[in-house]
Parts: C-alpha cells; sequence; structure tokens
C-alpha cells in the first residue's frame, strides 16, 4: 500500500471548517478521485495528504507502520505534490528537466534520453525549448508532470489538474495518467481531485466524494451503485418541456431531484438503462442529455 | 559564436552533471569575476611609476576605477542572486537547499567576496608592481644616506623677526639662527651645521660638526643615491656646494620679499620630493595599497558575510515569510532607539549606566524573539519572522553582547574608580577587536548552520507548520 490513513481530522478554528475522513488507501497502480462542491474540504485533503498540510489521525507511507514517526524528509522525495497554481519556472523547460534529472542523480550521460523518453511519452517534444511564459496552461501541466516524473514518485497528489484545461487536454492528461501506472518499473499511486466528475471517474479506481468536509462515499468506482440496487438517471430537456417531465415522473411515482437544469430520477426496478428513455421518447419530450450516473458520484450532488 | 557554442556545451554538461554547481553559476560567475579583475589588475598594473606618482594622483586614479566598477559589480551581485533565487528548491522542487545549503553558504561568502572586491583589482596591479619594483630595505637604506647628504643640498628659508620664530615655534626660546647654521670651522678644517632630515626641514635636527671629508662624502653619497629618485645635478664639485652653503644667507626676516630657500642644489626637486613621499607613504602608511593589508580583507570579508547570510535565507525560506522578516528585523532596532530614548528621557542617571541599560534591552529583546519564534502560539508565519530575523540577527547581536559584557567588567577603564576591581588586562582593545570579529564571524556560520536544519524541518514536516 502506497498510503493509508485512518481518522483523518483538520479542523480551521476562524473558518469552523471540519474535514473527518475515516480511511484513505491508496494502492499500487491505482488512481484515486476526490471530488465534492467548492470549498469541501478536497484541497485540504490532498494538502494532508502530500504533508504540506499537518492534521489529526494516523498516516502511513509506503508500507511503514502507522504507528511509527514520519520520516518527512525521506517521504518528501517520493511524493510529487501538483498543486492547482503551478510555480513557475525560469530558463528553457528542457533545461528544467535536465536540473530535475541532474538534481536526481540520474547518470549525466544518460539524462538526455532519459529526458527525452518522458518527453516523447507525454508529447512535449516540440514544446521543449521553449519558455514558461510561451506555452499554455495545459502544456505547463503536462511539463510539471514530465517534471515530477523524473524523480520517479511513488505518490502523485494533483490537485484539480483538469481545470483550465480543455476537454481535448483533458483527455491527454487522463491518459497520460493511466500510461505512467502502467509502468511497472516503480510503484506508483495517484490522487487527484476535479470538478470534471465523468472524466475522473472514467479513470479513476476509487473515488472519495466530500461534502462539508464530511466523506459521503469513499470506496471503488464499482461500489458507487446505491445498496438497495437503486439506479440514477440525469436528464435533462428543452426548457418548453420541463413542466412536462415533471409531470410525467410524478404521475409514475418516480422519485426526482433538481441539480441546476438537471432532474435525477431514481427507479428501482429496470430491465436495461433505456427504459426511462424509451417511455419519454414516447410522452414526446425532447431530451437534450441522459445519463445513467448509478454509478457516478455526481448523484450524490443532487438537491 | 564558436567560443559561445562552446561555452552552451560547456553549460549543458554541466548542467547534467553537476547541476548544484551549474545552479550556483561557477561556470558564470567565477570566469566573469577573474576575466574583469584581471583586466582591472592589469589596467592598475600600467600605472606608470616613472616617474612616480604623487600620492593624490593614485587616489584620483583608484576613485575612478572604483566609480567605474560600481554599476557593474552591483549588476553582477543582483544577476547572481536572481539566479540563485530562480533556481531555488522553494521554486523548483528539487532538494538543493537541504541538501546542500551549507556548501552553498560558503559558496555563496566566496563568490561575493570575488564580486565586491573586483573594483579594488586596480588597486591590487598597482600594488603588486610597486611590491615588484619598490623595496622597502633598499628604499631604508637609501633614505638614510639621504638624510644624512640632505642639510648639504637642500635649505629651506627658516623665517624669524628679530628673533621670533614666525611659523615654526615650537622651540621659540631657543636661538632660531641655529637652525640655519651652516659654517666652516677654518681652525679644525670642519663644517658646524644643523642636520635636518628630509622629512622634517625643521625638527628633530642638531648641531653636528663633520669633517670636511666627511662632508665631501656625504654629497656624494647623497647625489649618487638621489638620482635614483629622479634627482639631478650640476655639475658642482662638494667642495662648491659647500661652500655656497657657508655664503648662503642664514637668517630671513619675516617679511622679506627675497622668498628663496636659502640654498638648493637638487635638479628637478619637485620630481625629487614626489618620488620621496612615494616611498615613503608606501613604506609608512601603506596609503591606496591598503589592498595589500591582511586586516582590510578581513574586515572586508564580513561585507560578504553579511551578504551571503540575507541570500541563503532567502533561499531557505518562503519569499513572504523573508519580507515580513525583514520588517521585523528593520522594526526591531527602530522599536530598541525608542525605547533607549524613552528611557534616557525619563531617567535623570541614565548616561551612568548606559551600557548596562543597553544590555538589558538587548537581554528583552533577543528572549522575546526566541519566544515569540519557539515557544509561542502566534500565528505560524509571524513565528517564521522572527526566526528568520532572528537568524540575521545573531552575528550582530554576539559581538554587541560581548562589547558590552567587556565594558561593563573593564576595570581598566573609567569605571575604575566606581567598581574598585582589580585591572587585569587580559586582552588588548586590538585583540579583542579580533576576538569579536571571529565570534561574529563564527556565530553567522554556527546560526546558518542551525537554522538551515530549523528550516528545512518547518518547511517539510507538516506538524511544524
Amino acid at each position: 500500500m502506497i498510503f493509508q490513513a485512518s481518522n483523518l481530522y483538520k479542523k480551521f478554528p476562524r473558518s469552523r471548517f471540519e474535514l473527518k475522513v475515516p480511511e484513505v488507501n491508496l494502492g499500487e497502480g491505482t488512481i484515486t478521485g476526490v471530488v465534492g462542491e467548492n470549498g469541501n474540504g478536497k484541497t485540504t485533503l490532498l494538502n494532508i495528504i502530500a504533508g504540506e498540510l499537518a492534521a489529526d489521525g494516523q498516516m502511513a507511507y509506503f508500507g511503514e507502520s502507522k504507528t511509527g514517526d514520519l520520516d518527512w524528509p525521506d517521504i518528501k522525495l517520493k511524493i510529487a505534490f501538483i498543486p492547482q497554481r503551478i510555480p513557475r519556472w525560469y530558463g528553457s523547460l528542457i533545461q528544467n528537466l535536465k536540473l530535475k534529472a541532474g538534481m536526481e542523480n540520474i547518470e549525466a550521460n544518460s539524462i538526455d534520453t532519459y529526458v527525452d523518453e518522458i518527453l516523447e511519452f507525454l508529447g512535449l517534444m516540440d514544446y521543449k525549448h521553449l519558455k514558461w511564459t510561451e506555452i499554455s496552461t495545459g502544456y505547463r501541466l503536462r511539463f510539471e508532470l514530465a517534471r515530477v516524473l523524473i524523480g520517479k514518485p511513488n505518490l502523485l497528489v494533483l490537485d484539480e489538474p483538469l481545470a483550465n484545461l480543455d476537454i481535448n487536454t483533458q483527455q491527454k492528461f487522463l491518459s497520460d495518467l493511466k500510461n505512467i501506472l502502467r509502468d511497472k518499473s516503480y510503484p506508483t499511486a495517484v490522487i487527484l481531485s476535479s470538478q470534471q466528475l465523468h472524466e475522473i471517474e472514467t479513470v479513476s479506481d476509487h473515488m472519495i466524494f466530500l461534502q462539508q468536509g464530511k466523506t459521503i462515499f469513499s470506496g471503488s468506482v464499482n461500489d458507487l451503485k446505491d445498496d438497495n440496487g437503486s439506479h440514477v438517471f440525469e436528464i435533462q430537456v428543452e426548457p418548453g418541456d420541463k413542466e412536462r417531465l415533471v409531470s410525467y415522473l410524478q404521475a409514475s411515482e418516480l422519485h426526482h431531484g433538481f441539480n441546476g437544469e438537471y432532474v435525477q430520477v431514481h427507479m428501482d426496478d429496470i430491465e436495461s438503462d433505456n427504459d426511462l428513455l424509451k417511455a419519454l421518447i414516447a410522452e414526446d419530450i425532447s431530451i437534450k442529455y441522459y445519463r445513467n450516473i448509478s454509478k457516478s458520484t455526481k448523484r450524490l450532488f443532487a438537491s | 559564436m564558436k567560443l559561445l557554442d562552446a561555452f552552451r556545451r560547456f553549460d549543458d554538461k554541466l548542467l547534467r552533471s553537476r547541476p548544484v554547481l551549474w545552479v550556483l553559476g561557477v561556470h558564470i560567475y567565477i570566469p566573469l569575476v577573474v576575466v574583469i579583475s584581471i583586466i582591472l589588475t592589469l589596467i592598475g598594473a600600467t600605472y606608470s611609476l616613472s616617474p612616480l606618482p604623487r600620492w593624490s594622483d593614485y587616489r584620483d586614479f583608484y576613485a575612478s576605477t572604483n566609480l567605474i566598477m560600481v554599476l557593474p559589480t552591483i549588476t553582477l551581485a543582483i544577476l547572481f542572486i536572481i539566479r540563485q533565487v530562480k533556481f531555488n528548491s522553494k521554486r523548483i522542487h528539487t532538494s538543493l537547499p537541504y541538501t546542500y545549503s551549507f556548501r552553498t553558504f560558503l559558496y555563496y561568502i566566496a563568490v561575493f567576496a570575488f564580486i565586491t572586491a573586483m573594483p579594488m583589482a586596480a588597486n591590487v596591479g598597482a600594488f603588486l608592481r610597486a611590491e615588484l619594483e619598490l623595496n622597502d630595505e633598499t628604499y631604508s637604506q637609501d633614505r638614510e644616506i639621504l638624510d644624512n647628504g640632505y642639510a648639504h643640498m637642500y635649505r629651506l628659508k627658516n623665517a624669524v623677526d628679530n628673533g621670533e620664530v614666525y611659523e615654526y615655534d615650537y622651540d621659540r626660546y631657543n636661538d632660531p639662527r641655529r637652525y640655519t647654521m651652516y659654517k666652516y670651522n677654518l681652525t679644525r678644517d670642519s663644517i658646524i651645521f644643523f642636520r635636518s632630515s628630509m622629512s622634517s626641514y625643521y625638527g628633530n635636527g642638531q648641531l653636528d660638526t663633520i669633517s670636511l671629508e666627511q662632508a665631501r662624502q656625504e654629497i656624494r653619497d647623497f647625489r649618487a643615491i638621489a638620482i635614483k629618485y629622479g634627482a639631478r645635478f650640476e655639475h658642482k664639485s662638494e667642495d662648491e656646494i659647500i661652500r655656497t652653503n657657508c655664503f648662503a644667507p642664514k637668517v630671513y626676516l619675516r617679511n622679506s620679499k627675497d622668498d628663496h630657500v636659502a640654498y638648493n642644489h637638487i635638479g628637478f626637486n619637485d620630481d625629487f620630493q614626489r618620488a620621496i613621499n612615494y616611498n615613503e607613504h608606501y613604506e609608512v602608511y601603506n596609503g591606496p595599497f591598503f589592498v595589500g593589508d591582511i586586516y582590510f580583507w578581513k574586515y572586508y570579508l564580513l561585507i560578504a558575510l553579511g551578504i551571503a547570510v540575507l541570500l541563503i535565507v532567502l533561499c531557505s525560506v518562503r519569499i513572504a515569510h523573508f519580507g515580513w522578516a525583514m520588517l521585523i528585523s528593520a522594526l526591531q532596532p527602530t522599536v530598541f532607539g525608542i525605547l533607549f530614548a524613552l528611557l534616557e528621557f525619563a531617567l535623570p542617571n541614565f548616561h551612568n549606566d548606559e551600557e548596562t541599560f543597553i544590555l538589558i534591552l538587548l537581554i528583552l529583546f533577543t528572549s522575546l524573539a526566541i519566544f515569540v519564534a519557539f515557544f509561542s502560539n502566534f500565528k505560524s508565519t509571524f513565528r517564521k519572522a522572527y526566526a528568520i530575523s532572528l537568524h540575521i540577527y545573531v552575528p550582530f547581536i554576539v559581538p554587541m553582547f560581548m562589547a558590552l559584557i567587556r565594558d561593563l567588567r573593564d576595570c581598566c577603564s573609567r569605571r575604575y574608580a566606581e567598581v574598585h576591581c582589580e585591572c587585569v588586562e587580559l586582552l588588548t582593545n586590538e585583540a579583542f577587536r579580533e576576538v569579536v570579529v571571529i565570534a561574529s564571524v563564527a556565530s553567522a556560520l554556527l546560526a546558518t548552520w542551525v537554522f538551515g536544519r530549523f528550516y528545512r524541518k518547518i518547511y517539510i514536516n507538516p506538524q511544524s507548520r
């Protein structure tokens, strides 16, 4: 196990915000997504795991015992934390990557090859001679990822890495993460926070959903389905059809809730995901968006 | 272009093989400082010593080179600081200051010492040339011969008016005419004359009687040596010179229009005097050749040490904490000064126990800083800023304590009458200053080592934040 924690507790006296996380387990080769609304403790949790913030509770890194004193200098060498606001680099990007490689005691003769491999892997070869100010936010993030990868970290902590990235870059970045974990030469676990629920759930093995500092859900993505077998669908219809949709749901005695323009419908027994869709089409309701979110933390956002 | 390419290749190689040295810029700053210093040293060395310059010429020359070098020196120092801050670990997530902080610190001292000493390279050049061309020992021997013969070759008027010494009244009760005496004693075939030296026309001499032959010899020796120092002589025989001297007016009146010297047999006397002055300054005062003085460099290194401490702190802590620490460091002496002034105003006998009050205030401020930094529950940023400020002040606080305690315990000083203790001079003032400097340097090094570990702890261990 790369990281284990139990009964994590952090209180900010001034804001009276409390974070309570009963358990966090980050295994080798896994990606854990942390989701929740803004100000609900995602960044706090990641800061605690990255060793940037002190908290009560038991923590253990890289297979060590939870009870012993933590050797932070040693632990921090194995953690790569990419905060929301990436610190600026100076000089050319390749220069910084080589510097990092040199600092990591990689043999001088193989540094060029090693750095180029990482750049190739992340598709950054064409940009390596540019400077920080000459690349977009997405590339900055990927260069930062390249740099932390040079140190072969065992734990990657990424705070909102998808923010400010366009959809294609998001996909590319998440795909990079998956590829990194495939490298079996050193054990790695990834924990990342994001507001992009669908994208993050696609790559994550585990999810943690935080609401006002409390852990609403923590476990495998496959465990997201309600214990009672209920299915949740998220629907968006044309504005003119919203009343008809609500009338239909009430008439059908289907439990439902609202999340902005979206309507979440809970169904206990269905034969297929398309049952409700077929019924709505039959009612001639114009559907803009329809998704089964039974296995998504998104259903936890419902009001 | 080839040179630039070669530099780039070397830069890249160093970056890969010795990243710490690369960040420190050893391949940029050391060669740059060395090249500039060599150029300035050569410029200093080319300053002509023939004829030997006036001392003031030297001062002007050094003032010019130092002034020219002010901007390049400051620029180079700032560029060095920027590089250290840019590639600092707090910004690039490497272990640089944590692992290498103390070695890095020593390197900073060396670089700042070289950079700030750069303007004085011209002085070094001139000093080296003078060292090569001038010989203290030879000059001392020459000077003795010149002093012996000087009274035969040059005599300034000794202005007196009716027996009253005009300008130089140090010996107004003696007959001033004796200072102008140069008389041939026919019966003994000897010369009775007032000996003067080159640096003192009027004083330190005495009436002397020498044989005519000895007078001739002194004149011969003087001429032989004086030529080395730029003097030229007419083809006068020794006897002609002696004769002229004996018939020269011996007493000059106060308001006499006759403003000439009594006698002067030295041609190019100005050049000669300048050369003698040059050697005199070089030997006795060291003059602009202070760069050859080890004491100068010992104290000069303190500047480099001070800047290095600031830079290593800047590289080891967060910029915001450093900023707060600078504010606290600036405010503390201000508050100290205000309290001091208030005490002076409020207590009538303040001056009698000034040192005691300073010591009490110093202990109070130091204790407060230690408490806030390490034992208080104040906001984390505030505590860190106090700790950083303490780090910066340690090299100043230690000597202050030493000086105050010595002053209070000094039974040999003016307090002796009050404290009635036995005067035991353990250290001379000079030795004490040496000890204080050593203690200051040692405390700076020790503080940097200790605080380096402290910064590492507070920035790495989340429990210490």
